[in-house]
């Protein structure tokens, strides 16, 4: 029996789903509005059947115990969110290779040593007051402060920026203060990502029709006004984040930084990721009207 | 007046709310790159510009439409747009979804059905863990020569790295031609044989031998792959095809056809390349025009390389060696470690620092040769080396080296224009009588042990091409009678990286120990080598590694302010530091040099381990540490951090000890002065003593818990500038019982608060792509 028919058969679907959403019977199976974080619905299509499956009728969504867990966790799908699952439940999985565990095991640490670091910098702006002016500048107060624990480090000399992706932090970008700053973000090592590799930096959900921006603090800002959002972290984007670009829903649009290599660079991506990828101008002026 | 907005951070900070109003406004406007390109098509009346325009630049984009229906009724809208005829760019997307599907049908073919072989491996799976930890390799050609030994390929370390360099030379984008030289039966198949299968299986394609035409008209994709054809003999009508392929990239070749309905017309059979072409040959030289853009690789045809390839055979007809299933194996990694390799420019950082002798006529060609085998190198390296802002692959200087070590024997014999058999035969002209030499001499004459009549015939033919001989032009019942016109320049490479300024003596000696010769050596004078060999400025040296006044360009003095550190091209190859620059992961210099540059160091009676702990202040009895105020402000920062201050901003309070009520504690010191004379005493107490430190390990988001308490250490660190005029830095870093302090980390927070102190301008030096 694979992992993923005995956490089928260990854990009860209705009654994971049950957490997330308020199921009621209808005929053999149980509805509810679904569950999928990315799923505003609000006319219950979600059907949770006794085989152990479900099945969005909004958005087409289905699967079993482990793709739910895997999308409201935001997890990895497949043997991660599965390995997870089986934690959360108490279910022994033996045919798990101590590889993946200790992968998996690895992953989760390192975003919870990110996140507790986060909130440690986060805690430490109070000690550091030029660097809460200088999110304030950007137009970060107090409460997007909290909600994306922006931060202060290095005796004030940097802010730091939780390295966001899907509700989860999976590093730490380090912003100096001091002068020049478009070359001065620092980040991990691509080793000491959760993942191995640098993913993008989403700060919220991901929604239909993300923009697709150059740096972190765009993509902040855009999550601080509710869009969904999805930063490269520089002009060149790796295969992993190119992949994940492809998948997200609908179409995607990249606003470039209004300078040559940004213009550049935005216009590759367009390429790149033709069809799916419209490129917007780098016009960022707000036209005044006879009003204003 | 508005400050100027560059991106949605900008925007935001400028507008809030308000930014949504221009968000939207901007989505309106966007376009897919088709409708870009589509606008950045030719002015009306350009007809030839417009078709152009759609074919090179339109055509590739609809191509990657999924849907039939949609690519149609694009070239609808581009007709009516461009004012071109819809039926052409039917025909010419016609023509291209042939291609495609040729292409895929080829691939297929090509990857022989094995589908899940010709994929990379997926993160996560033991093949990808494993092809993972080949590339992390330090030294991955070595890896590849032993791998190839144990396999069976005795000797020839050089020639297997070199051969292995070319065939991976074309993914990496910088296609390295090889061609290999030896007499029959002396391994150049085998050397090839063995190299090749340590290449994924869908990128060679092995050919016995080619007609003309074959190239221009075959079905398999060439586009970054190894052509293997066994033997030139039976080639030769494919010669020139290979040289445009090597030196093109690609064939482009038009011909007369006759078409379904009969009537004749024109077909241009288009290739792309790059591709690498592996030849094997018993002949001493290639065409000569081939030649200038071939890597020769001569096999050792020595003795002792022949005793050692018997004495494998055996060893191995006794059962040794290793067994196909090992074999697989250790194959099956490279090829997913080759897979797993992604197309990325390198850069060779200090190439302008390369001397290179000017004497030879061939050295441009042999010089960009040279600087794609260290670009190949780095490439292979690419999971250990260092990227700069623009995502290219940063060159070390080892691999220069080990670039230099694998061509110097090719390049020195491309140079001489002598292969073995004609040093073989050149030895035996200078073992003759000088009146021989000068009058005249005939093959007869000639002692050349060890090689074939047909050989030494064939030597002394292309010595005479090459201009060292001279014969006579009448062949007589002895054959042509020769005459010496010129020794072989008694030269050696001669090609070596000056150091870098202050390295000098240093340098000089690494380079007599690794044997690489100087003499004669020049700076290339090419003024077009010299824009071929870039790189940032204000790097030159001249020949006493003095830097070159000249080197330096005028606004330059505007980028470098009060004191700058180039960190790019000194110390880029640099490694062991955790963080990188912004996105583009560049390696800076530690920053234990740059403090050490600047005259910082660490006070060593407060920092040394083996500082004694005054008598009275035990670990337990924390006596000061829990009753000296000073000593009290240290412990509530938390476990992991990193605290740097001056005592004066400590004597303030910065921040924590007024933030609490905004008392001053009633013991608190008088002035800065006696805040860093409590701290140099408490010093070693704090590295001693266990206290409570708060700990965040809250996993909810957003944080909600309060903060968790551990004991921990405070270990203390002061730094200090040897110029006199800076108060010094007290560094405070807490860690848990049993975890070492990160004196690199500690570093980097101490460099963070010297740069604004010195008013060091970090420039990262934006390494010109003059390379691409």
């Amino acid at each position: 029996m694979s992992p993923f028919e005995e956490l089928r058969e260990r854990v009860d679907l209705a009654e994971l789903a049950g957490r997330y959403t308020d199921l009621k019977a209808s005929g053999r199976a149980f509805v509810g509005c679904c569950p999928h974080p990315e799923h505003d619905d609000e006319h219950p299509s979600f059907h949770v059947y006794p085989e152990g499956r479900f099945f969005c009728y909004g958005c087409r969504w289905h699967g079993d115990v482990t793709d739910l867990w895997s999308a409201v966790k935001g997890l990895k799908p497949g043997m991660e969110a599965g390995l997870d699952l089986a934690r959360e439940f108490g279910v022994d999985v033996p045919t798990v290779s101590a590889e993946a565990k200790e992968k998996a095991e690895r992953r989760r640490n390192l975003e919870a040593d990110y996140l507790a670091r986060a909130q440690g910098y986060h805690a430490a702006l109070s000690r550091h007051p030029s660097v809460v002016e200088w999110w304030e500048g950007r137009g970060f107060g107090e409460g997007l402060r909290e909600k994306f624990l922006l931060g202060a480090g290095a005796s004030g000399a940097e802010a730091t920026i939780p390295f966001w992706n899907r509700g989860r932090v999976h590093g730490l970008v380090r912003r100096k203060l001091e002068k020049d700053p478009d070359r001065k973000y620092l980040l991990p090592n691509k080793e000491l990502f959760p993942l191995g590799y640098r993913p993008l930096f989403i700060p919220g959900r991901v929604r239909e029709g993300m923009y697709v921006v150059e740096g972190y603090v765009d993509a902040l800002a855009l999550s601080a006004l509710g869009y969904g959002v999805a930063a490269i972290g520089g002009t060149h984007p790796n295969a992993e984040q190119l992949k994940e670009l492809r998948q997200f829903p609908g179409p995607l649009y990249v606003l470039p930084d209004a300078d040559e290599e940004g213009e550049k660079a935005a216009r590759r991506w367009v390429e790149e990721l033709f069809p799916k990828a419209l490129l917007c101008p780098p016009e960022y002026e707000r036209k005044v009207t006879n009003d204003e | 007046m508005s400050k100027e907005m560059k991106d949605t951070a900008d925007l935001f900070a400028a507008e809030g709310e308000g930014a949504r109003e221009v968000l939207e406004r901007l989505k309106e406007q966007a376009k897919d790159a088709l409708g870009l390109v589509i606008s950045e098509a030719p002015a009306e009346g350009d007809f030839l510009g417009r078709y152009r325009h759609f074919k090179e630049r339109e055509l590739p984009l609809i191509m990657r439409l999924e849907d039939p229906g949609e690519r149609r009724a694009v070239l609808e809208d581009i007709a009516k747009t461009h004012d071109l005829k819809v039926s052409d760019l039917r025909k010419a997307l016609s023509a291209a979804e042939k291609r495609a599907e040729e292409a895929a049908a080829q691939e297929n073919h090509e990857g022989g059905g094995a589908q899940d072989e010709t994929l990379a491996p997926e993160p996560g799976t033991e093949r990808y863990e494993r092809a993972i930890h080949l590339l992390e390799c330090p030294d991955i050609l070595k890896k590849a020569a032993q791998n190839m030994q144990r396999l069976g390929h005795i000797g020839e370390p050089k020639n297997k790295r070199l051969a292995f360099v070319c065939a991976v030379s074309a993914m990496a984008g910088y296609t390295i031609q090889p061609s290999t030289h030896a007499q029959s039966s002396a391994g150049k198949n085998y050397l090839w044989d063995m190299v090749l299968s340590f290449v994924p299986p869908e990128m060679v394609i092995k050919r016995s031998g080619l007609s003309a035409k074959a190239l221009f008209r075959t079905d398999m994709e060439l586009k970054g792959k190894v052509l293997y054809i066994q033997e030139v003999a039976g080639s030769e009508d494919a010669e020139f095809t290979i040289r445009v392929l090597q030196s093109d990239g690609k064939l482009v070749y038009e011909a007369t056809e006759k078409d379904v309905d009969g009537t004749m017309r024109n077909v241009v059979h288009e290739k792309e390349g790059p591709t690498v072409v592996v030849q094997t040959t018993t002949r001493i030289h290639l065409h000569h025009e081939n030649e200038t853009r071939v890597f020769p690789i001569y096999i050792d045809e020595s003795s002792a390389q022949t005793e050692r390839i018997v004495q494998s055979i055996l060893e191995q007809a006794e059962g040794g060696g290793v067994g196909p299933e090992e074999r697989e194996e250790i194959v099956g990694v490279w090829h997913d470690a080759i897979r797993l390799l992604e197309p990325a420019r390198a850069i060779v950082p200090y190439a302008r620092r390369i001397r290179v002798p000017s004497s030879q006529v061939r050295i441009r060609r042999d010089v960009t040769r040279l600087l794609d085998v260290v670009r190949v190198i780095s490439w292979l390296h690419q999971h250990s080396r260092t990227r700069d802002q623009r995502g290219r692959i940063i060159a070390t200087e080892e691999d220069f080296r080990t670039a230099l070590a694998l061509v110097e024997e090719p390049l020195k014999r491309s140079w001489q224009a002598l292969s073995p058999a004609e040093e073989k035969v050149m030895r035996a002209i200078k073992a003759l009588p000088e009146e021989k030499r000068q009058k005249g001499f005939r093959r007869s004459d000639l002692a050349v042990e060890g090689a074939q009549p047909r050989t030494v015939q064939e030597a002394l033919s292309s010595l005479a091409s090459t201009g060292y001989l001279e014969r006579d032009g009448r062949r007589g019942s002895q054959g042509y009678t020769y005459t010496l016109v010129r020794d072989p320049e008694g030269m050696t490479l001669g090609i070596n990286l000056d150091p870098l300024p202050g390295e000098a003596v240093d340098a000089e000696e690494t380079r007599g120990s690794r044997g690489i010769a100087r003499n004669g050596d020049r700076a290339i004078e090419s003024p077009s080598l010299q824009e071929d060999l870039p790189i940032a400025r204000s790097r030159g040296v001249d020949g006493n590694g003095q830097p070159q006044e000249e080197a330096k360009e005028p606004d330059e003095q505007d980028t470098v302010r009060q004191r700058p550190i180039d960190l790019a091209e000194q110390t880029i190859h640099e490694r062991g530091e955790e963080y990188y620059l912004y996105g583009e992961e560049q390696k800076t210099k530690p920053a234990r040099i740059k403090l050490a540059e600047l005259g910082w160091a660490r006070r060593s009676n407060v920092t040394d381990d083996e500082v004694v702990v005054p008598t009275g202040a035990t670990t337990g009895n924390n006596g000061d540490v829990d009753n000296d105020p000073v000593a009290r402000y240290t412990a509530s920062s938390e476990i992991g951090s990193v605290e740097v201050m001056t005592a004066t901003e400590i004597f303030q309070g910065v921040g924590r000890v007024l933030s609490k009520g905004g008392q001053i504690p009633p013991d608190w010191p008088a002035d800065s002065r006696e805040v860093h004379e409590r701290l140099s005493r408490l010093a070693p107490i704090l590295r001693t003593t266990k206290r409570q430190h708060p700990y965040f390990e809250g996993y909810s988001y957003p944080c909600e818990e309060p903060p968790d308490v551990r004991e921990g250490y405070t270990h203390v660190e002061y730094w200090e500038s040897e110029a006199d005029d800076k108060e010094g830095l007290w560094v405070f870093a807490v860690h848990e019982p049993g975890e070492p302090v990160d004196r690199e980390e500690v570093e980097d927070y101490v460099w963070a608060n010297v740069k604004p102190l010195e008013k060091v301008v970090e420039h990262f030096v934006e390494l010109p792509g003059t390379f691409d």
